[in-house]
């Protein structure tokens, strides 16, 4: 596969959509190209910060201690 | 609270090493953003707690093995709640599928995109701002794209189906929708 290719699936991974096959296929890839690496990182943290900016929704407070005692 | 701005002291190592009040405090750090997630995914209050709580719970038991060199904390924290949150989403339309085999022809599905309040935004980073922005100007086909898979945890072909567009059409909007966000992020480096 070409780089774009590998670019393509990091793109899927940062959605949590890639296949498994394909990750397998990108984590070789990765471990020897350092640009497809950082695309893979660079979209991660892309999604990743989406989810930071949505709007915070406190949970019931008896959650806390549910998950607490649950441990 | 939402922890989008300046780097805070990771709390992982201290729970790895069950540290209770770590975990507490890490509960506290990230759970209304997680909650928020998980919200958006399964669009239940119910199933939403309960998944919350299994995610920290997962994260308590599971702290051992996060790696900080794939990423930061709250990236792995996310990355467990949005499995654990698909995973019941897709339990749940099994179930419904079953009890009702009429179904949906499109669903309601999460969105990145909301009202914020001017407080809600001075808390978020300027990255934060960056890739929200970014996304709010993608034309809306290729951002519901990104939403069905990151929400739904649809493959492509499986929102090329949902949309009735060819796979092709759904590959090049993801991929440029990506892109797109990707780029916005490259000018803070």
């Amino acid at each position: 596969m070409t780089h774009e290719d590998m670019e393509s699936i990091a793109a899927l991974d940062a959605l949590g959509v890639a296949a498994a096959g394909d990750l397998s296929a990108l984590a070789q890839h990765i471990s020897s190209c350092i640009p497809c690496r950082r695309a893979r990182d660079e979209y991660r943290r892309a999604v990743t910060l989406l989810v930071m900016a949505l709007e915070p929704v406190s949970p019931p407070p008896a959650l806390r201690e549910r998950a607490s005692s649950s441990l | 609270m939402n922890t989008a701005g300046a780097p805070a002291t990771a709390l992982l190592p201290d729970v790895a090493r069950g540290n209770v009040s770590a975990f507490e405090a890490f509960y506290d750090r990230y759970a209304s953003t997680v909650y928020a997630l998980l919200l958006r995914i399964l669009a239940n209050a119910d199933d939403a707690q309960e998944v919350l709580q299994e995610t920290f719970v997962k994260a308590w038991s599971s702290a051992k093995m996060f790696d900080a060199v794939r990423g930061s904390e709250v990236a792995w924290l996310i990355s467990i709640a949005r499995s654990r949150g698909i995973d019941r989403l897709r339990s749940r339309k099994i179930r419904n599928t079953r009890e009702d085999e009429a179904g949906r022809e499109v669903s309601i599905h999460g969105s990145f995109i909301e009202h914020t309040t001017g407080a809600d935004k001075a808390i978020q980073s300027e990255e934060c701002r960056a890739v929200r922005s970014a996304l709010a100007e993608l034309p809306e086909a290729q951002r519901t794209a990104l939403e069905l898979a990151y929400f739904e945890g649809l493959s492509q072909s499986e929102i090329a189906a949902r949309l009735t567009e060819p796979l092709g059409t759904i590959k090049t909007r993801m991929q440029l929708g990506m892109r797109k966000l990707r780029e916005r992020l490259q000018a803070f480096q």
